[in-house]
């Protein structure tokens, strides 16, 4: 076996290291529901005809009454709130853990926290993806990992690693488990011993360097630890992925995710200076600190998006900003969608977009009204003066608006400018201020939105959400066709009760990223929804190719879109990544599986034999 | 003089027949490191407050924002303890007052002008760190002195407390570039501002640095194993790759004798100096006999560029990746401090001048040894002189006396020292001159060791203040003793087992001798090479050698390291008589074996060398005991207590007296003049 590479060895003063108290605990399960999204006590519940939202984390409040809720779903899925079916229920019994003796041996000797529990294995083995929910829920999950591992520091990974080589070892690198791809998901024919080395027990702040503002992380760390950690030293890193609360900053490297402020704070690969990847044969890491550097291709971007197939990331060198003084927010609404997304562009194009700026259809705007609450900044939308304005003076009509939210981050001055600016755009797409409440509350929402799915799971109802970039001239068109395939597809299979809508919620120079949001109730002779459901999201996936869109713009490949990898990069590039994997993991040791078909996937066995 | 030697201090001129007026002296120095703008002494100081790793870590140890505050303000306080300052009508008055007295103490300062002129042409690139022995005060102020009048930019100087504690002097110290450092450890606050004050000194200031790798001064006039402190302090910002480079130069500052030979003496065996005062300090100095103090030689010596005396040793680029402030030295890297700072020493050793009574002190010891002191006449003396200066010439050292006349030459020198070694009868005998110590000493509780008698006390005084002219030879000598000590008394040895023993003794006095084991191989080859070469070893076969006991300096080369061998073995066979099972302190060790040891040389016990009550070799063999597992030791209130490994112990003991044994030792002499007092 060749030798395993250790890079150059560092010596770091370890009082400068700052141990991070993880909100999530070892057992995530004591935390966080075992069978879908989010913390145990917070979830939508019915009662009495209406719906309610438990729990005080979010700042909707605790055990608040959504009163208009109850009625958004009636209408839309034609069902009572009695409707429940049944509650999901946890395993009795879990598959056996199939261990490696040796390798268990040595992990035991080396002191490395392990467990072989069926609950500690059952909750690391998905993501979030309605598949695996789904599967989750129904105990459809036959193979799950053998052995968890919690290293806590880079070396305990290259010992890990470097075992696992020696032994032959399927190593699942796992961080937040908030993956949408299917790249998380335990690959169920594995034979070999399936080790998850669970990455958050490594999630120190190894050292902080206030005057080039750059922060090294262990990649274990969950991002909402993250953001508290430099907030309480003024400074901010500025990534807020939707999951923010329970995703990981290794996560986020391998797979390329992108935060909702972008726009001052840039994307993972924006942020990332350095990233130090343990692979099969040694450890990869571009040994230079600089802010750019012309040194050949550079491999961050062969770790970035990765998606835990090449190695596993330990440490982390990113960007961070001084906190900014004002934050602020704002809304736009617009006649309808198409002039949204025109504005959009035009801001896009005089390079001012704020933090944050989304647009959201008018489906999602009604949506968005469904979960008003009746006092507070909750309120609604249309009530008083401005439903007067909107629906009388301009002659906006409610069932076309579509509503944008702005986030100003800056100084006063910056935040007053790029205010002035906007507004004087939107001006010219008649789009209308629409207050600072309205555009706070779309971003409070954001957290809770997450938590409908497992609501819907539990009355028949199928959805998620998928996401693409496009260029600007084709974005409208986008929008419209994947939307219509989507209403042909349920029609042709018969579905009455769904809901598509999307939004925009990036944009760039060339183009932005859409979102879409599809559930349906399943009728009760559907033997499989997630398969009719994939099946609609596979024909909605082609017509966002045709239309010029993208395989993704921050989900990643993952096994579920695994079929478009090809078309994306070229078969060349499939080489070039297949020829990567070959030469940093030729046993497959990291083996996810993820962005390959079955069809395109090296035969390992045969690789082997000719070493 | 030899020839090498008068070649080399042709160099060498001597400042008092061509004084500067300090007054009104030019100084346009050469500065180590030029910039676009030079810097300024209080900008050092502000900048330990800027520096992020301090500031990082004032973070860390604040409770909230006035903590912080008050801890700033801390700093702020300790760093006015500690910076160093620049005023120059200080240091021109200062200068004057020093370049007097020097006139009356000194009958002659030679500088050597070559190594001037070679530093001043390596300088203006990088920052440069003066290392110079530590023998006596003087070199304090001879360092700033030379540089001042040599229009070198004068250094900024660590000094310890002991100075800042002397209150006017202290601060115009600090006005000539004196910066103070506690002696406390494990204050994590104040350490943390001198490291980052002694970071700026390299990365920011253009003046110089200058430290005592020693660490003290060598109250033996022997060189101490070097402390690390300092210097990795000073090398860190070079690791990190905050400087491009870095150059070292040592210094060597030889006397004929030391201003504080007593003081030494006295602290020797264990009587504590007495505080330094402003007050003390000049009367002292003012006290001070007319050029009673001879010859003294100041010497740079090459200025060594860390980038060339490491070479591709030094992976730079290992901490370029990460910023520097949050990183620490590797363990290689230490190692390669290490690895300098024994270099360093071994240059100030090789430039230290080795004067004529440095010869009469060796020959008049070995005349002890063998028993033959009594034949020993001042022609006798002056031809022996003659030989061993040739035999220390070939051994590398440089040898300066004036042979145009050895005769006045010897006699000037005894004259200096004619409180240890006298002249007398008609035949010019040589003897020592007991000293008349006061029998009233008080036995206050600041002894460090055991209260010694008047009668060993008057022996002993002049034989310590001999022995410190012995040692600064011992650089040259210990080696080769340590291979006669291997091969005498046996037939032939093979250069594998001869080794052997080597290293182990080596080994013994790894501390006494400053023997660094990385440069053992090197040593060993260098040496056995020299032996032979000289004749002292003859090759019997290509893998054996035997002495060769008609060599005229075995008995020179044991006689110099005797004094030590006997202390080791002493203290070690006293420590295991005495502390078997038991836990001990320093101290507990000092008495045990002063108070035996006084005993025996009251009974005239002829196998003890009086130097065995010196309390620095007790020191230097409690650490070799330590270092071979013989002794454990632990910190208990920031006091090291010891314990004994009983079979490590007896077995180096036994070794011990296996050599010991070897030559017969007789100090009979000394015995017999204590007794002869009683
Ligand atoms: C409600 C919700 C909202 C979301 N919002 C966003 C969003 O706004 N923006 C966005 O970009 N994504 C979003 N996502 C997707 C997901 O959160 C991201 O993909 C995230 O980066 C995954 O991080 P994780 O720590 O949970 O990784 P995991 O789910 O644990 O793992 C994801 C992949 O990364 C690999 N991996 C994880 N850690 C490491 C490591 N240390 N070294 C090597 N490989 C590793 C895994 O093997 C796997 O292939 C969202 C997901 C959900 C469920």
């Amino acid at each position: 076996m060749s030798k395993f590479d250790t890079n150059l060895t560092k010596s770091l003063d370890q009082s400068t290291i700052k141990n991070v108290e993880s909100v999530i605990p070892k057992k995530r399960q004591d935390l966080l529901k075992w069978s879908g999204w989010g913390y145990r006590d917070s979830k939508f519940y019915p009662k009495h005809e209406e719906v309610f939202f438990s729990g005080a984390r979010y700042p909707i409040g605790g055990d608040v009454k959504l009163p208009h809720f109850g009625d958004w779903i009636r209408r839309n899925f034609n069902l009572k709130m009695d409707d429940l079916l049944s509650q999901p229920q946890k395993p009795l019994e879990y598959p056996e853990p199939k261990l490696d003796e040796i390798f268990y041996e040595a992990i035991q000797e080396l002191n490395i926290d392990y467990s072989i529990t069926g609950e500690d294995r059952l909750v690391r083995c998905h993501g979030q993806t309605l598949h695996d929910i789904y599967c989750l829920r129904n105990g459809k999950f036959e193979r799950i990992p053998d052995l968890i591992l919690w290293p806590k520091s880079h070396e305990e990974v290259v010992k890990i690693v470097k075992l696992a080589t020696e032994n032959n070892i399927c190593i699942i690198p796992f961080g937040g488990g908030t993956s949408v791809s299917g790249s998380i998901t335990c690959p169920q024919d594995e034979k070999r011993c399936i080790t998850v080395i669970d990455t958050t027990q490594m999630n120190r702040l190894l050292w902080l360097d206030k005057q080039n503002l750059v922060a090294c992380f262990e990649s274990g760390i969950v991002g909402q630890d993250l953001e508290r950690v430099l907030q309480e030293e003024g400074l901010t890193m500025g990534h807020e992925p939707d999951s923010i609360e329970f995703s990981t900053l290794g996560g986020w490297v391998a797979t390329r995710a992108s935060g909702m402020k972008k726009n001052v704070y840039g994307n993972i690969e924006d942020i990332v200076i350095r990233v130090k990847m343990v692979t099969s044969k040694g450890i990869l890491e571009r040994n230079i600190s600089a802010p750019r550097v012309s040194c050949g291709p550079d491999f961050n971007q062969l770790i970035l998006g990765s998606e835990g197939t090449l190695g596993i990331v330990t440490e982390v060198v990113v960007k961070v900003r001084p906190l900014p003084p004002v934050k602020k927010y704002g809304s736009l609404v617009f006649p309808d969608f198409e002039s949204g997304i025109r504005c959009l562009r035009e801001i896009a194009k005089k390079r001012c977009q704020p933090a944050s700026i989304r647009l959201m259809d008018n489906e999602q705007f009604v949506f968005g009204q469904a979960l008003k609450l009746d006092t507070g900044i909750f309120a609604s939308f249309v009530d008083g003066l401005k439903n007067f304005l909107l629906t009388k003076v301009k002659g906006y009509d409610l069932t076309k608006v579509s509503v944008a939210t702005l986030l100003f981050e800056g100084d006063k001055e910056e935040v007053d400018r790029q205010e002035k600016l906007i507004y004087e755009i939107a001006d010219q797409y008649s789009g209308l201020k629409a207050g600072e409440t309205n555009g706070q509350k779309g971003y409070v929402l954001t957290f809770v939105i997450a938590y409908i799915r497992d609501l819907g799971l539990d009355y028949g109802i199928v959805a998620e959400s998928f996401e693409t970039s496009v260029p600007w001239d084709k974005c409208e068109s986008l929008c419209r066709n994947t939307k219509a395939v989507v209403r042909q597809e349920c029609k042709k299979h018969g579905i009455d009760h769904y809901l598509i809508s999307c939004r925009v919620t990036q944009t760039y120079d060339a183009g932005a990223c859409v979102y879409f949001y599809f559930g349906f109730r399943w009728n009760t002779e559907c033997q499989n929804p997630v398969d009719l459901y994939e099946e609609i999201e596979l024909m909605a996936r082609n017509e966002i190719l045709a239309s010029g869109g993208s395989i993704s713009h921050h989900h990643g490949i993952g096994k579920i879109r695994a079929r478009w990898y090809k078309q994306s990069v070229s078969s060349i590039g499939v080489s070039l990544y297949k020829a990567a994997k070959m030469e940093l993991d030729p046993r497959n040791i990291f083996g996810l599986n993820n962005l390959l078909t079955p069809e395109d996937a090296i035969d390992f066995e045969k690789l082997q034999s000719k070493l | 003089m030899p020839e090498k030697s008068q070649q080399y201090l042709h160099n060498f001129h001597n400042y008092l027949e061509n004084r500067v007026n300090l007054l009104t002296h030019t100084f346009h120095p050469k500065i180590p490191i030029e910039k676009v703008r030079r810097s300024v002494p209080n900008d050092v100081k502000l900048r330990v407050l800027q520096n992020q790793r301090f500031n990082d870590y004032l973070d860390k140890i604040s409770t909230d924002k006035d903590d912080r505050k008050k801890k700033v303000f801390a700093a702020l306080q300790i760093l006015s303890e500690m910076a160093f300052d620049r005023n120059m009508i200080v240091i021109r008055t200062l200068g004057s007052i020093i370049e007097k007295l020097m006139g009356q103490l000194y009958s002659a300062v030679h500088i050597n002008q070559n190594s001037i002129k070679n530093l001043k042409e390596s300088m203006g690139n990088q920052q440069i760190i003066y290392l110079p022995c530590h023998r006596s005060y003087v070199d304090f102020m001879l360092m700033s002195f030379i540089c001042f009048i040599n229009n070198i930019e004068i250094p900024s100087i660590a000094a310890g407390m002991d100075f800042y504690n002397m209150k006017v002097l202290g601060e115009l110290m600090r006005k000539t570039g004196a910066f103070y450092m506690r002696r406390t450890f494990g204050d994590e606050f104040y350490w943390n501002i001198f490291k980052e004050y002694m970071h700026e000194i390299i990365t920011y200031n253009d003046f110089g640095l200058e430290f005592f790798v020693e660490g003290t001064r060598s109250r033996t006039c022997k060189a101490l194993w070097p402390k690390l402190g300092l210097l990795s302090m000073s090398l860190e910002p070079y690791f990190m790759g905050e400087v491009h480079d870095l150059k070292v130069v040592p210094v060597s500052i030889s006397y004929e004798k030391v201003l504080e030979e007593q003081l030494f003496v006295y602290e020797l065996l264990g009587i504590p100096k007495p505080k330094e005062s402003t007050k003390g300090f000049f009367k002292a100095i003012t006290s001070l006999k007319s050029k009673s103090y001879g010859n003294m030689f100041f010497d740079f010596g090459e200025p060594i560029s860390l980038n060339s005396f490491y070479g591709s040793d030094v992976k730079k680029f290992n901490h370029s990746s990460e910023p520097a402030h949050i990183q620490k030295m590797s363990a290689d890297e230490i190692q390669l401090t290490t690895d300098l700072a024994q270099h360093v020493l071994k240059q100030q050793q090789n430039k230290i001048v080795i004067m004529a009574y440095n010869l009469i002190a060796l020959i008049y010891c070995e005349r002890i040894h063998t028993n033959s002191i009594e034949s020993l006449t001042f022609m006798e003396l002056e031809r022996e002189v003659l030989k061993l200066a040739a035999f220390f010439e070939e051994l590398g050292a440089i040898v300066g006396f004036d042979d145009k006349d050895p005769a006045k030459n010897i006699r000037e020198t005894m004259a200096l020292h004619d409180n240890v070694l006298e002249v007398t009868g008609n035949s010019s005998n040589i003897q020592l001159k007991r000293a008349n110590t006061d029998s009233n000493r008080t036995s206050n509780g600041n002894l460090k060791g055991h209260w010694l008698c008047k009668e060993v006390m008057d022996i002993v005084v002049p034989v310590f203040s001999l022995q410190l002219y012995c040692n600064p030879t011992i650089y040259w000598l210990s080696q080769p003793a340590l291979f006669v000590l291997s091969t005498i008394g046996q037939n032939v040895v093979l250069i594998d087992d001869l080794k052997k023993d080597v290293l182990w003794l080596r080994q013994v006095f790894i501390y006494e001798f400053v023997l660094y084991p990385r440069f053992e191989d090197e040593e060993f080859d260098k040496v056995l090479k020299k032996l032979l070469d000289m004749k002292i070893l003859i090759q019997s076969s290509e893998s054996s050698v035997i002495l060769n006991e008609k060599s005229p300096y075995i008995n020179l080369l044991l006689s110099a390291i005797s004094p030590f061998f006997s202390c080791f073995y002493n203290t070690s066979e006293i420590i295991l008589s005495k502390f078997i099972g038991m836990k001990f302190v320093d101290k507990d060790i000092f008495i045990a074996v002063q108070s035996t040891l006084e005993q025996e040389l009251l009974k005239g016990n002829g196998t003890i060398h009086p130097y065995s009550l010196c309390l620095e070799s007790m020191n230097t063999s409690i650490l070799s005991l330590c270092n071979s597992q013989c002794l454990f030791k632990e910190k208990q209130n920031c006091v090291n207590q010891y314990s004994i490994d009983e079979a490590n112990m007896s077995a180096l003991v036994n070794r011990l007296r296996c050599f010991n044994s070897r030559w017969n030792f007789n100090y009979k002499y000394f015995g017999n003049i204590i007794l002869s007092k009683i």
